[in-house]
């Protein structure tokens, strides 16, 4: 180990990390979030595993609703830079249209979940006797099956993993008000870019989540069947 | 705690106790679309299962370092970073793990 590297190194262990005391918080809450999100991947990816049949996820999963969804928050994590950006050169007025671009693209990300995906599942055919008709939710592969959350093993997983992630957007749209308030109050200067960029920090990772979801969920479940079947 | 700018690399510009890196984050932007595109395209081929499992997830991690290093100024860091990302996911890897015995092979242990 070089000199600089030991100097650095014995910097750390007096001082703490050369970083914001509120970067060092985010950052360690994102490392209880990668332990949360990791553990419900894991688990979800050790039940698959484990499961002799699991659904074709062509008939229930629409591969394209997920990647708009992705390019969503993509572009989101890129106004969140922007205002960032706009923040550091003082240009408040651009950094609030940057906000309010990126709270407007999580709320359409929750609007195209909602609308697109968790009604459509959670909308219970009415059966013969009038009642809601709960005789498919364990039965694999039929088109237009209602799937609710704890319907069988596959729905428990993606419901879970979804809905945890949309409440992390959720999270993070709150969380986004509070320097946008900031901007249009001309409040959110130079020396509060930390603040900004802690958020921001969070937004991404919410973004890094979805990566993973959108093909372990949308193109990899859909394989499951034909694999299966041998093709 | 400090609140210098000591372990972070020189591609930053000096600021209010973090790391201000400079890049254009439309061309991070245009790469993510592109890899995003490549995900989904990759729902079209008619490939095994693990081939486009393989593709789908080394394209996702692609995306993810990508987001990491310049959105979340990873690149620009110092190495406290690892101290502080790498247990998580050490730990979140063997709790996947540990669930292999009674979980991901219960079908074969159990017949």
């Amino acid at each position: 180990m070089s000199t600089a590297a030991v100097a650095e190194a014995e910097h750390v262990l007096m001082n703490g990390p050369p970083i914001r005391p509120g970067k060092f918080c985010i950052w360690l809450f994102l490392a209880t979030e990668i332990m949360f999100f990791g553990g419900l991947i894991g688990v979800y990816v050790m039940m698959w595993v484990g499961s002799v049949a699991w659904p074709d996820t062509n008939h229930i999963l629409n591969a394209n609703i997920g990647a708009l969804n992705t390019a969503v928050l993509l572009m989101s994590s890129v106004s969140v830079v922007l205002a960032l950006q706009c923040v550091e050169r003082g240009e408040q007025k651009r950094a609030a249209t940057w906000l309010v671009t990126t709270i407007a693209l999580g709320a359409l990300f929750i609007l195209i979940k909602l609308v697109f995906e968790y009604y459509p599942k959670l909308h219970l055919p009415i059966g013969a006797n009038g009642q809601p008709d709960t005789s498919h939710y364990f039965m694999f592969g039929r088109v237009n099956e209602a799937i609710h959350p704890g319907g069988n093993l596959w729905a428990s997983g993606y419901f879970a993993l979804t809905g945890f992630h949309a409440l992390h957007v959720l999270g993070g749209l709150i969380a986004l008000a509070v320097p946008l308030s900031m901007a249009l109050k001309g409040t959110l200067t130079q020396a509060k870019w930390g603040l900004l960029e802690n958020m921001g920090l969070y937004w991404h990772f919410v973004d890094i989540v979805w990566i993973f979801l959108f093909p372990l969920l949308y193109i990899m479940g859909a394989r499951t069947v034909a694999a299966a079947a041998g093709h | 705690m400090g609140h210098t700018d000591a372990g972070h690399a020189p591609s930053t510009s000096s600021g209010h106790g973090g790391a201000h890196p400079v890049f254009n984050p439309w061309n991070i932007f245009y790469l993510l679309v592109g890899l995003t595109a490549v995900s989904w395209l990759s729902d079209k081929l008619t490939l095994s299962a693990t081939t486009i499992g393989l593709i789908v997830m080394t394209v996702s991690t692609c995306k993810a370092s990508l987001v990491v290093s310049y959105f979340m100024h990873f690149k620009f860091e110092g190495r406290w970073k690892y101290v502080l990302t790498v247990p998580p996911l050490v730990m979140a890897f063997f709790l996947a793990c540990a669930l292999i015995p009674d979980v991901g092979l219960r079908q074969h242990l159990w017949q």
